[in-house]
């Protein structure tokens, strides 16, 4: 076990018992000495990292480590202030992402890089595309794109469609298959598995390993830990832009990687449940939204955490967005404390009391080029207005304490969301949620690309929130979340509830959620689950 | 992690026959011109025929043009102000011909590229923001056009006036060329070029992070507006047979509104040249109806913008009714 402390030693520190059959120094990527300021911000202060082809190298941090930024410069996207990366013994010239292509550098970036007003097989082939005389040859590309999809086993994407129309998850995993097509020789997966399902994770995780088994470099970045002991052969932390440890999964235990990841120990993940009230905040009862949701019997109390489990894609996304005005009940009973609820606008259901966390952040949740405090306070401007005019100094005041419960890096607050990383963009959207207690939460995957210690941190947040009487729903795709996080998990199936499970009652556990969503894949018969 | 493993997830069921969405935009501009056009039969019926079809679209020739070099920029997201500039500098530079050869039109042309390459120029590489350094070269070439030729004349070279007033085969020039720019128009938008565009229009920074040379498509882009604003100039010194240094300016806005009719979207990366065509002939046709009435001039220009918002209002109602997002 090798842990570096302080700036890194060289490359030659990662190199321990590795993985794989011994191979020429020069089968490897090397990154030696980087950095990388972006203005007064020294994200990256001499990294080291070392990966041998044929392997999956894990790399870890925390939010704004610079994982992420190390990335981009290794994909020529951004270029270093100093320091050098290698790949099979020949240096790579910085900053042209197109170099870094032909290099056989292929990244599945954080944000995703594909184009909404292009098709699905236009951006997987996108700069390969096949033509004649610089014309598309539109039929050939649509074979070839189907041919790709069906290799790597995704043929559930269409090649036809637009990816304006895909969600997160699709999109997601249109962008591995993309890299993935480019048959690379560096494979850099950037938290390519934080919007996906479980099955949807493995089947990316398990793109990896085959494609460390046809020689390629796997860079894996994730937040889950037990990503990494499944597939990863070594990894490398990093804290704030050094590298601190290096070496095998098996070499340390979780408590190890995340009091190297932060710097500090985390306690833990969940915190201790609370008995919810009794009162119903939130009531559905028959809801309906288009043909895909309903009919929909839903109860959430005061204090409760209500999951929405189930498969992927089984309409949890539109009871939130319904619940949240952002699409309309098409059918059904909804109230909200008692008061019926069929919100037009995403405006009038904020006046009902109700906080939306969406999916996709960049698409739905944020200002991008406005800063922290802008987004943190838009959806409360109302309670900030005295004399007609939003009083700044209060907005500054609640902002700041918001972001400081949140984890927000204090010192960025007036800095444009898009300079910040992945991890801390999602906190700005849990800020915004969190700056007036609302009497209805809604999550949906709340933790996607944050760090175990946000976690942990948002974790309490919010059962501090159900403790004072909120109702949150929560969705997540991830099980463990649920099942340890909720205090009742309504299990979803082609649009409908199909079972409920308490964890009062001590039935609420990963394997009961996921029998429940299995076996009524199984049966269509649309009869209701047994009741609990 | 759990090592559960879920199967994956709807994949079970069929993959649905996608329903293609409705075209809006081509029904919409498709619509407007055929009641236009129905409109303006009826009050001249001697219209139905090629001959006065092609003397109509003769006249709209310039604007189709104009409008044609404005999408190309709006394309990736930009604007282009400077088109009528572009196109004054051409009338004189064509009329300054006086009997000279089709070698002044070739002239007139690179000079539009030129003008389009600065353009360009100052937008990608340098980075300005394309209102400001259009509206900037919009005066400059006015200027430039002045200084070539200070009040209306010259003469073009015959080639121009026989590109935009005569016939090949029986068949009006003016149709040809229309032909033409939607022919290159289609294979342009299939071309590996038209992808660039595509993504450099809908969003920049992931068009850059999969390796597309942003800065040299926005320049493109700007140099092919430059390229048909110029060709605009061209045809409409042979039309009237002399130049006009300050013919430029009542192109511009039209040519916006041309674009926005056509459903090409001011934020980027969606729409063509194909309807802005369909849209550049409509605004003609009002004109041509507003003169078959008598009516006063700006009553063209309230029923153009008239149309406009119409038009965008319906966009605006249609998305919301049909659940999509406004772009
Ligand atoms: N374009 C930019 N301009 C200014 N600062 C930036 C920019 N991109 C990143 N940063 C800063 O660099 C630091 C590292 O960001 P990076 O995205 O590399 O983190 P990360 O390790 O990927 O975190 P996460 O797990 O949240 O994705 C952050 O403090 C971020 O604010
Ligand atoms: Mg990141």
């Amino acid at each position: 076990m090798t842990i570096i402390d302080g700036a890194g030693t060289g490359a030659g520190a990662g190199r321990g018992p590795a993985a794989g059959p011994a191979a020429g120094p020069a089968r490897e990527l090397v990154v030696t000495g980087l950095e990388k300021a972006y203005g007064r911000n020294q994200v990256l202060r001499g990294v080291d990292l070392t990966a041998r082809f044929g392997t999956v190298h894990a790399l870890l941090g925390e939010n704004g480590a610079g994982k992420s930024t190390l990335i981009k410069i290794l994909g020529g996207v951004t270029r270093q202030d100093a320091g050098t990366v290698s790949l099979g013994g020949r240096k790579l010239p910085p900053g042209g992402v197109t170099a870094a292509q032909r290099a056989g550098v292929r990244v599945v970036f954080q944000e995703l890089s594909s184009i909404a007003n292009l098709s699905v097989a236009e951006n997987l082939l996108y700069r390969a595309e096949p033509h004649r005389a610089g014309v598309v040859a539109g039929r050939r590309l649509q074979r070839r794109a189907a041919e790709l999809l069906a290799r790597f086993g995704m043929d559930r994407l269409d090649p036809g469609r637009r990816v304006a129309d895909l969600d997160l998850a699709e999109r997601q995993l249109l962008e591995v298959v993309k890299a993935l097509a480019a048959e690379p020789r560096v494979l850099v997966l950037d938290e390519a598995t934080s919007a996906l399902s479980s099955a949807d994770s493995s089947w990316v995780l398990d793109q990896g390993r085959q494609a460390a088994a046809r020689g390629c470099a796997v860079l894996l970045i994730t937040h889950r830990l037990g990503e990494v002991r499944d597939v990863a052969d070594r990894l490398t932390v990093l804290r704030s832009g050094t590298t601190v440890l290096v070496g095998r999964p098996d070499e340390f235990d979780d408590d190890t990687m995340i009091t190297e990841m932060l710097g500090r120990r985390v306690e833990r993940l969940f915190p201790p449940r609370t008995p919810p009230g009794e009162d119903v905040v939130v009531a559905v009862r028959g809801g309906r939204v288009g043909e895909r949701l309903g009919p929909l019997d839903l109860e959430v109390r005061a204090g409760e955490i209500a999951g929405l489990g189930g498969l992927q894609g089984q309409g949890q996304r539109e009871v939130l967005r319904a619940l949240a005005g952002a699409t309309r009940w098409t059918g059904g009973e909804v109230t909200v404390r008692g008061r019926e609820h069929h919100p037009a606008t995403p405006a009038e259901a904020i006046r009902a009391g109700i906080t939306y966390v969406p999916e996709d952040r960049q698409r739905e949740g944020l200002l991008l080029t406005r800063s922290v405090l802008v987004n943190s306070s838009l959806s409360s401007l109302f309670s900030l207005v005295r004399r007609g005019l939003l009083d700044r100094r209060r907005e500054a005041q609640r902002s700041r304490a918001v972001a400081g419960d949140t984890g927000l890096p204090e010192g960025r607050l007036h800095a444009p969301v898009s300079m910040l990383s992945g991890g801390n963009q999602q906190k700005v959207v849990l800020a915004r949620a969190l700056y007036r207690e609302p009497t209805v939460l809604l999550l949906h995957d709340c933790t996607r690309g944050v760090d175990v210690g946000t976690k942990a941190d948002i974790f309490a947040l919010v059962a501090g929130l159900a403790a004072k009487g909120t109702g949150v729903v929560f969705y997540s795709s991830d099980l463990s979340e649920l099942a340890h996080f909720c205090d009742r998990v309504y299990v979803m199936a082609e649009g409908r509830v199909r079972g409920r499970l308490d964890a009062a009652g001590g039935e609420l556990s990963e394997e009961s959620i996921l029998r429940l969503a299995l076996t009524h894949r199984a049966d269509d018969t649309g009869e209701e689950a047994p009741a609990p | 992690m759990t090592d559960l493993q879920l199967p994956a997830a709807p994949a079970a069921r069929p993959r649905a026959r996608r329903r293609r969405p409705v075209p809006w935009d081509l029904v919409a501009a498709l619509a407007i011109f055929l009641v236009l056009a129905v409109v303006d039969l009826v009050l001249q019926p001697a219209l139905a025929d090629l001959g006065q079809i092609g003397l109509l679209l003769q006249t709209g020739l310039p604007l189709v043009l104009v409008a044609a070099a404005q999408t190309m920029v709006v394309l990736v997201r930009g604007l282009d102000l400077s088109v009528g500039g572009i196109l004054a500098v051409a009338t004189v530079v064509t009329a300054s011909a006086q009997g000279g050869g089709p070698g002044w039109i070739a002239l007139a042309l690179a000079v539009g590229i030129g003008l389009g390459l600065l353009n360009g120029l100052l937008v990608g590489p340098v980075g300005m923001q394309p209102f400001i350094v259009t509206l900037a070269t919009w005066t400059i070439f006015d200027g430039i056009a002045l200084k070539i030729m200070s009040t209306d004349g010259g003469t073009p070279p015959p080639a121009a006036v026989a590109l935009a007033t005569g016939e090949t085969a029986g068949i009006p020039n003016s149709v040809l060329v229309v032909v033409g720019l939607l022919v290159a128009w289609l294979l342009l938008r299939r071309s590996r070029f038209g992808h660039r565009m595509v993504a450099v229009g809908t969003d920049a920074e992931r068009a850059r992070l999969n390796g597309t040379p942003v800065r040299a498509v926005v320049v493109a882009a700007f140099v092919l507006s430059g390229l048909l604003a110029a060709f605009a100039g061209v045809l409409s010194s042979g039309l009237t047979a002399s130049g006009s240094p300050t013919i430029g300016d009542r192109y511009i806005l039209t040519s916006v509104a041309a674009v926005v009719i056509g459903g090409t979207s001011l934020l980027g990366g969606r729409g063509g040249i194909g309807l802005t065509v369909l849209a550049a002939l409509s605004l003609t046709l009002i004109n041509d109806i507003v003169a078959a009435m008598n009516a006063d001039v700006w009553v063209t220009t309230a029923a153009s913008s008239g149309l406009l918002l119409v038009l965008v209002l319906t966009r605006g109602l249609v998305a919301r009714l049909s659940g999509r997002r406004v772009t």
